[in-house]
């Protein structure tokens, strides 16, 4: 009822249309959110770090930090209040990266990779993205109608 | 140009003092020889800080079961390195809790993005064997970036500009640098100079942006850490990871990025209690 906010390594999933699930600032941090337009099911993940390799423990403890143990429960969640895979709509926004002409702090670019190949892997299709850039992202997803907004400082507000 | 940079200096000129309790608590804190109780001792002789620190010793960031009732309780209950950043949480929050336009931070976000800046940093050391560098770690963490108190109205006059030079693909720094003459580390290293800070924390503050200039490993962790701050989207503002990561800083410490990853996976972990923190 109302806004949800989804904190930094966190997700979540609603089947109430009067819900709206947000989540503040993606920096090089990766917004994933999912919905089935039949049974009005939507899920939003806020990752941090591509894979949970990285740092186990931290993993164990909270899947929804990284990539490759978030971007399943995502999903999964999603299952339980009967949404269904092929139908589901993926939309993606941040991996911003920081200025490195060097290459040395890749996270935003290793955070989208990891999600693509991930996503491919699955035979699962993004639908629309926002990736890249200096930028921070707030990202919305409206469960009534599985519509994603945008905001950028700077930019103002827009659809995805 | 001239008359811009001299009208921002004229503002840090006019800058209140900062106060005298925290200043001698940093000063004495990186002191080895100094002890703890001495840190005590000068706080308990002043009441405001006094009854602000026990607030802060309180609160549900620190989750005591029994209230603490005098500064000599709190070093029981919470120790001599909980006590000196409670000292210092509690004399910069006034000054870091505000809005800053002119970086499209909201009420609150640089606070936040300075305390996660303080405690990547005491992470990051614990990586890089510089443990006995905590302190001041947590200290330059909070007061990295407070040029921007001073640069945010000038940054808001000429924001058109600015912006145009990041579309570019020029860095924040740099922009500020050509539009305004200075940027908001250097302006920061002034207002720390004004206020008498020690030596280690204006260089912390001048180059935490370029810690290739000046090989203190102090200041390489501060910009690891505020990178990762940035990039994790904590208190980012406009354009906020326009700013140029730099890779001696890895070499300097001993570290690779998958060191930065593990340890912004701890900070991870402790996002809850900083929020505690920064909505206390």
């Amino acid at each position: 009822m109302g806004k949800i906010v989804v904190g930094i390594a966190d997700m979540k999933v609603s089947n109430n249309p009067e819900d709206i699930l947000i989540t503040h600032a993606l920096g090089s941090c990766i917004g994933v959110a999912v919905y089935d337009p039949v049974v009005k099911v939507g899920g939003l993940l806020h990752l941090m770090l591509p894979e949970s390799k990285i740092n186990p423990q931290r993993a164990k403890q909270n899947p929804f930090m990284f990539c490759d143990t978030g971007v399943p429960l995502l999903f999964k969640t999603c299952y339980k209040y009967g949404a269904i895979k092929k139908r589901m709509i993926v939309k993606v926004a941040g991996g911003s990266q920081i200025m490195d002409e060097a290459g040395h702090f890749n996270i935003g670019k290793r955070n989208y990779a990891t999600l693509r190949k991930l996503l491919w892997k699955n035979g699962v299709l993004i639908h629309a993205e926002d990736v890249g850039g200096v930028v921070n992202r707030t990202m919305e997803l409206n469960i009534a109608n599985g519509e994603v907004t945008l905001k950028i400082p700077s930019q103002g507000m827009k659809k995805l | 140009m001239k008359e811009k940079i001299e009208k921002i200096i004229s503002t840090v000129e006019r800058l209140p003092p900062f106060p005298l309790v925290a200043l001698k608590v940093v000063a004495m804190a990186r002191d080895e020889n100094v002890s703890i109780k001495q840190i005590a001792e000068i706080v308990q002789y002043d009441p405001s800080i006094t009854a602000n620190v026990l607030k802060w010793c309180n609160s549900p960031y620190f989750g005591l079961r029994q209230k603490v009732t005098s500064i000599k309780q709190a070093l029981v209950y919470l120790g001599g390195k909980n006590l000196v950043e409670i000292v210092m949480m509690s004399s910069c929050k006034p000054y870091l809790d505000k809005k800053v336009v002119g970086y499209e931070l909201e009420k609150g976000e640089l606070w936040r993005h300075s305390v996660g800046c303080a405690l990547l940093a005491q992470i990051l050391a614990e990586k890089a064997s510089c443990g006995d560098k905590k302190t001041i770690l947590f200290t330059g963490g909070l007061l990295h970036d407070i040029g921007k108190l001073v640069l945010s109205e000038f940054v808001e006059d000429a924001v058109v500009q600015i912006k145009g030079l990041i579309e570019e693909g020029k860095d924040f720094l740099e922009a500020e640098r050509k539009v305004l003459g200075m940027d908001h580390a250097e302006i920061g290293a002034k207002m720390a100079e004004r206020w008498n800070f020690p030596e280690e924390l204006i260089q912390i503050i001048r180059f935490h942006h370029q810690p290739e200039l000046i090989k203190d490993p102090a200041t390489a962790l501060i910009h690891l850490a505020d990178v990762g701050v940035l990039m994790l989207g904590i208190g980012a503002g406009l354009y906020g990871l326009a700013y140029k990561a730099k890779n001696g800083a890895y070499k300097m410490l001993g570290l690779k990025e998958r060191d930065l990853m593990s340890c912004m996976a701890e900070l991870g972990a402790q996002l809850q209690r900083i929020e505690a923190l920064v909505n206390f």
